[in-house]
């Protein structure tokens, strides 16, 4: 692999470099793109890793064993998605980059995830140092259909690109020759015109430092906290007070931060040169998906895809999963032989007591717990796992995000407070994590009841739209109405509540392909096996909880005392209560609950569609709730709770109402 | 210290994250420390976008399945989920 160099024009912004000896030569990237293999390629085995000053992050140093840069030591820094750095492993690289004597910047970046190798390179460039791009996994780009023109982007960066396969070393021999000779990059971004006269200002009065004056400027205006501290730490009284002001005073001018407003000057860069230096190979097939890509998320089109989507999940997983396939097993296998067959087994070895009652009684381990859920969520699960893992594979679930944003942003809900939100899908404790990327703690506090308020995990999801789905598609439209509309109410008056704090939604789409049969069985198995083993022990647990109540006459009490609320306030049968205590353990088990009394004539569908939307608004699982605890503290999570709770059951006695009152479903 | 054996291995099977697309070799997300289930997590993380979905290297249900397709004498595959 032969390196491409565009011979350097000079660069205005930037000291010039002392040579490579002088200094140590950082690895940056974003995660996983093969730095610490470039580091072991460069480097040799023998390196140091402890932990960077301050944290418990690791950094591993070493020494060039061959080659041109011989001799000089090497910095392997944690992965960064972005600056200003959003964890203490993002903070540590900046502070690398900040702090250390550096005489070159190696970035190792992805060549077939190409847009977001190339955003963080405008960062990097910056910075003013002398900068090599490593475009690594080359291999795989091409498997991938991607074609890198390295010549392109070295004459648009002013900078030596050299395509690399880490794992097998190739392209990795040129990296030394190439790092002793870098220059800083000539490509210089255009900001607004306030950005670029505040910067000027900042850099005339910020230290000296061993980074470009402009790009410190840039990270200072950006609010990057090691910035923040290295300044704080080395510039006098007079100029921190100045340089505060002057980052205030253009805030003042935006919407939306400062940092925002330089990485969508960064983006637009990154997009109008994307077409130009990395495309996939064209093919008849690619022009239909190229069409279809457009299709997707146009303002006016996306909206039918995704109504046809939808209703394509709602005939495979409602009318499939949780109608045929539930029937065949649930009622013919279950019903009919395997429950029968049990039952009599296990009164014949222990006789009709207390213990065969626990197994195979009304509230039995086996009776119930294990047969809702081998014999009704595993047929919709797997139905709902296998259109996931389609949607996923395809790439159409970045899309969707994209189209539901759009909805979310004409409601007037910040961008950022979306992601989550799509995370949650994934895991909604997980995504109660990524709250962390909000900029303030009303904005945390908001996504994190959005999230536990009114986003089921894709499991449980899948479960609540699949029984609705059996009882017909309009059940299923109006819980998805009701659902989606809690979620806009409440974000549009928090954004209300918080105006003049927008950020876009920042996410990357991969290209729209044909989904592969074996990831996608993949993705299926490996789902089906995380929610079985996640639900069983819980829906045992729930079943014994009951038979206990049951046994104790704790059941008919709480039935008697939640009678007001199920039979009063939401119009349901007090029998309903019981499932109302199995939702507080998941809401799926508490679905699964109602879904049975319904097959049994106990629910008419308006009674199931506003249990179902109550059991949706409900309590979320309880690692979220532990996750709140941890994240946010004890108050907010409490407090979290203390409004889900009631509200659920407000919106589903007004949803009561509204649907006694058009005569729907009675 | 990870040795260069055992970074090769992490970078060859790659996965591909449903949401972004980004391929990673092995979850990177520096918030699972904090998660309260971090212990007997069965989920992968992307390190991009912080999507989460089940790690297929811990499900011995694909590992069976995988067995069984070898016994049938089926190619072997690498998982690229």
């Amino acid at each position: 692999m032969s390196a491409t160099r565009t011979p350097s024009k000079g660069n205005c912004h930037s000291e010039p470099s002392d040579g490579v000896a002088a200094g140590g030569i950082a690895l940056v990237g974003n995660p996983n793109v093969g730095k610490s293999v470039m580091f072991g390629r460069l480097t040799g085995r023998y390196v140091t890793v402890s932990n960077f000053p301050g944290t418990t992050v690791d950094v591993s140093r070493g020494n060039a064993r061959e080659g041109a840069i011989a001799g000089s030591s090497i910095i392997d820094t944690p992965g960064v998605v972005s600056i200003p750095a959003r964890s203490e492993d993002e903070a540590v690289t900046t502070r690398v980059l900040l702090g250390e004597p550096l005489s070159a910047v190696l970035q190792v970046g992805d060549a077939k995830n190409l847009r977001r190798t190339l955003l963080l390179t405008t960062q990097l460039v910056e910075l003013g140092l002398p900068f090599v791009l490593a475009l690594n996994m080359h291999d795989e780009a091409r498997t991938a259909g991607v074609e890198v023109d390295e010549g392109r982007i070295s004459e648009l960066l002013g900078a030596a690109v050299q395509p690399t396969v880490a794992t097998r070393g190739e392209g990795v021999d040129a990296i030394p020759e190439l790092l002793r000779e870098a220059e800083p990059a000539t490509l210089k971004i255009d900001y607004p015109d306030e950005v670029e006269r505040a910067a000027q200002a900042c850099e005339s009065l910020l230290p000296p430092t061993g980074i470009a004056a402009r790009g410190l400027a840039l990270l200072w205006l950006a609010g990057d906290q090691s910035a923040e501290v290295w300044v704080s730490e080395h510039a006098d009284t007079d100029a921190l007070t100045h340089l505060r002001a002057t980052r205030d005073k253009l805030q003042v001018g935006f919407d939306r931060p400062i940092s925002t407003v330089l990485q969508d000057a960064r983006l637009a860069w990154v997009d109008s040169v994307s077409p130009q230096v990395g495309s996939p190979k064209e093919t008849k097939g690619s022009r239909l998906l190229a069409l279809l890509t457009r299709g997707t998320t146009h303002p006016v089109f996306g909206l039918p895809i995704l109504a046809a989507v939808l209703y394509a999940m709602y005939w495979f997983v409602g009318v499939f999963g949780a109608g045929i396939l539930v029937g065949l097993i649930e009622e013919d296998l279950f019903g009919k032989i395997i429950n029968p067959w049990v039952t009599t087994q296990v009164e014949a070895l222990l006789g009709v007591n207390v213990v065969s009652e626990l197994l195979v009684g009304d509230y039995g381990l086996w009776t119930m717990g294990m047969t809702y859920a081998l014999a009704l969520i595993l047929p919709i699960v797997t139905t709902f796992f296998i259109a996931f893992s389609l949607l996923e594979d395809s790439g159409y679930l970045s899309r969707m995000a994209v189209v539901s944003n759009r909805m979310f942003k004409m409601m007037g809900l910040n961008g950022k407070a979306v992601l989550p939100m799509v995370l949650g899908l994934g895991c909604v404790t997980m995504a109660t994590l990524t709250t962390r990327i909000l900029d303030t703690k009303r904005e945390r506090a908001l996504a994190i009841l959005l999230l536990a308020l009114a986003v089921p995990c894709s499991a449980q999801l899948g479960v609540i739209l699949g029984m609705l789905g059996a009882v017909s598609f309009t059940a299923g439209l109006i819980w998805l109405s009701v659902v989606l509309l809690v979620l806009f109410a409440v974000g549009a008056i928090a954004a209300k509540l918080m105006p003049g704090e927008r950020s876009t939604l920042m996410i990357e789409m991969p290209p729209l392909r044909k989904p592969k049969l074996s990831n996608v069985a993949t993705k299926t198995l490996t789902r089906l096996e995380w929610y079985l083993r996640e639900v069983i022990p819980l829906f045992l647990l729930g079943t014994a909880i009951l038979f206990v109540l049951n046994l104790t006459g704790g059941l008919a009490w709480l039935i008697e005392v939640l009678a007001p609320v199920t039979t009063g306030w939401l119009g349901l049968p007090a029998a309903a209560s019981g499932a109302f205590v199995l939702g507080f353990l998941r809401r799926d088990f508490g679905a699964t609950g109602l879904f049975v009394m319904h097959s049994a004539g106990q629910l008419n569908a308006e009674q199931v569609v506003v249990a179902m939307v109550t059991i949706t608004l409900f309590i979320p699982c309880v690692a979220s709730v532990m996750m709140i605890a941890r994240e946010r503290g004890a108050k907010i999570a409490t407090a979290t709770v203390a409004f889900v709770f009631p509200f659920a059951f407000l919106v589903g006695g007004v949803l009561h109402r509204v649907l006694t009152a058009v005569g729907w479903g009675a | 210290m990870t040795s260069l054996a055992e970074q090769r291995r992490a970078a060859a099977g790659f996965t591909i994250c449903g949401l972004c697309g980004h391929s990673y070799g092995e979850s990177a997300h520096s918030g699972c420390k904090s998660c309260p289930l971090n212990d007997g997590c069965l989920m992968t993380c992307c390190p991009n976008c912080g999507y989460s979905a089940p790690d297929p290297v811990n499900s011995k249900l694909l590992a069976a399945a995988r067995r069984l397709r070898r016994l049938r004498g089926a190619p072997r595959e690498k998982a690229t989920t």
